[in-house]
């Protein structure tokens, strides 16, 4: 068992048995890493710390089901993924029920980048950060159709291994790695667009 | 291998994780494959700018408001487990609930059943087939109709109808139900006597009307139906119905039942007075039946 080898094996135990102080060693150690997930999938500083109130609250209702099948923190991880791709499908309705200004469509192979980013708009990302590179891969992130999307997040950005990422996706490794280049090539491509040559 | 193949397999090349045949087709291809060199060169700068890119730093409050959540749900948590978890407190509030929920359903039960005996009582009514409607009268059984009023605006019909009845004999202590079958002559006789009972109800299911037949002979039954009304009217009754026969004149009247042996006294002093019938309640009203026939000297 994995979980034997688990850095958090004595503190996930005290969690299940209640102890909350214990929980709040699990908030503290993993809060900076599931916020940049959530942030690099969603592209909004406010939700994604919405989303990683949701992820951690599920965590904690879900603690006792935790049966270390695999590393505790790829478990609180893939947590924190899901919660934030339903909470960036709602970001979306909300946005789509306001009006969009949109770009000429990034000229794509496999038609993963469904529109521009929205570059040229005032977002909170813009306010927060400077008009560089970091922003503009940001926005090519945020073009991305949410499957290619997380494995770039996980794989690029957050640097998980393949291994991780199967388990936490719950798909295979050729799938894993054909998404990956997908969303590279896309992501280029943007880029591309943007900076001209890289 | 083109180099449409190679540049799917690129993303792979980069991370090493094409088998060493693969890697080495790759390897070839590039040597002499301009575009594909200038394709990788932009991969791997694309990988090189998402890994360059910044970790943001978490709000200062998250943490905080995390726990704040997981403490208001662990507050609700131990609430509903002392409630419900443990079996020292959970068996006796399942044994309590049951118990609650039984008492609640017999007391129900038994606050309303008087009520639905009651309203049976009306619907208790059987319609006698005619056969024995017939048989009943080749017998000629001079038992007269009784009268049975039910405050209840019950329409009788043609056919006889039985009806439950409660009485109390005089020597009996107990009650004990009695089935009355009545005959009436026709509907509208019937009707009338309803109608005549109707307005003396005061509860609804209160039964004033008594079968009581008074036989009296007389020698001169003009003379003698004066002096029985008179009686009647002296002793607070009422005549509901007279009706003429051959040779006797009958008489329907209501009554205390109090005044019972008054009124009996007094037709004893107009003629012979015979009782047929004489169950009746010892309070409330009875409606007695006269009959005053001319005595035969023989």
């Amino acid at each position: 068992m994995e979980s034997e080898f688990d850095s958090d094996y004595e503190t996930i135990l005290r969690c299940q048995k209640g102890d909350i102080d214990a929980f709040e060693e699990i908030v503290r150690k993993y809060q900076k890493k599931m916020f940049n997930i959530s942030f690099r999938m969603i592209g909004d500083y406010n939700e994604a710390a919405e989303a990683v109130q949701d992820a951690f609250l599920s965590a904690y209702r879900n603690m006792k089901g935790f049966k270390g099948e695999s590393r505790f923190s790829t478990w609180l991880y893939s947590i924190v993924v899901n919660v934030s791709k339903n909470r960036l499908k709602k970001v979306r309705t909300q946005s789509f029920r306001e009006p969009l200004s949109l770009d000429d469509p990034v000229d794509m192979d496999d038609g993963s980048i469904k529109r521009e980013p929205p570059s040229g708009e005032l977002s909170v990302l813009e306010r927060l950060e400077k008009r560089d590179v970091a922003l503009k891969v940001q926005d090519c992130i945020n073009a991305l159709e949410d499957k290619f999307k997380e494995v770039v997040v996980l794989r690029d950005i957050q640097g998980f291994s393949y291994e991780e990422i199967i388990t936490m996706l719950q798909i295979s490794d050729g799938t894993v790695k054909s998404r990956l280049h997908r969303a590279r090539v896309a992501l280029k491509n943007c880029l591309k667009k943007y900076l001209g040559d890289l | 291998m083109d180099c449409k193949g190679i540049n799917e397999k690129l993303s792979a090349y980069i991370e090493n994780q094409l088998a060493p045949e693969e890697q080495g087709q790759v390897d070839h291809h590039l040597k002499t494959c301009q575009e594909c060199r200038a394709a990788l060169h932009d991969l791997r700068k694309t990988i090189e700018y998402a890994q360059g890119v910044e970790e943001m730093e978490p709000p200062a409050w998250l943490s905080q408001k995390v726990m704040a959540k997981v403490r208001e749900e662990s507050e609700k948590k131990g609430i509903l487990r002392k409630l419900f978890y443990p079996l020292h407190i959970k068996i006796p509030i399942e044994v309590f609930a049951t118990i609650a929920i039984a008492a609640i359903t017999v007391f129900v039960f038994k606050a309303i059943q008087p009520v639905v005996k009651q309203t049976e009582m009306p619907l208790k009514g059987v319609i006698v087939p005619d056969e024995e409607r017939r048989e009943k009268a080749a017998v000629k059984d001079e038992r007269p109709a009784s009268r049975e009023m039910s405050s209840q605006s019950v329409k009788p019909r043609e056919e006889e109808i039985v009806r439950e009845k409660v009485t109390v004999p005089a020597a009996k202590a107990k009650l004990h139900e009695n089935v009355i079958r009545e005959s009436f002559s026709s509907d509208m006789k019937a009707k009338k006597e309803m109608r005549s009972a109707a307005p003396e109800s005061a509860g609804m299911f209160k039964q004033i009307a008594q079968a009581i037949t008074l036989v009296v002979y007389v020698k001169d039954i003009e003379t003698a139906r004066g002096k029985v009304e008179k009686s009647v009217k002296t002793l607070g009754g009422s005549i509901l119905e007279t009706e003429p026969a051959t040779e006797k004149y009958l008489y329907t009247v209501k009554i205390d039942s109090r005044k019972m042996e008054d009124l009996k006294n007094q037709l004893n002093r107009i003629g012979e007075s015979e009782a047929k019938e004489t169950d009746y309640e010892t309070s409330g009203f009875v409606n007695v039946r006269i009959e005053l026939m001319e005595k035969r000297s023989n």
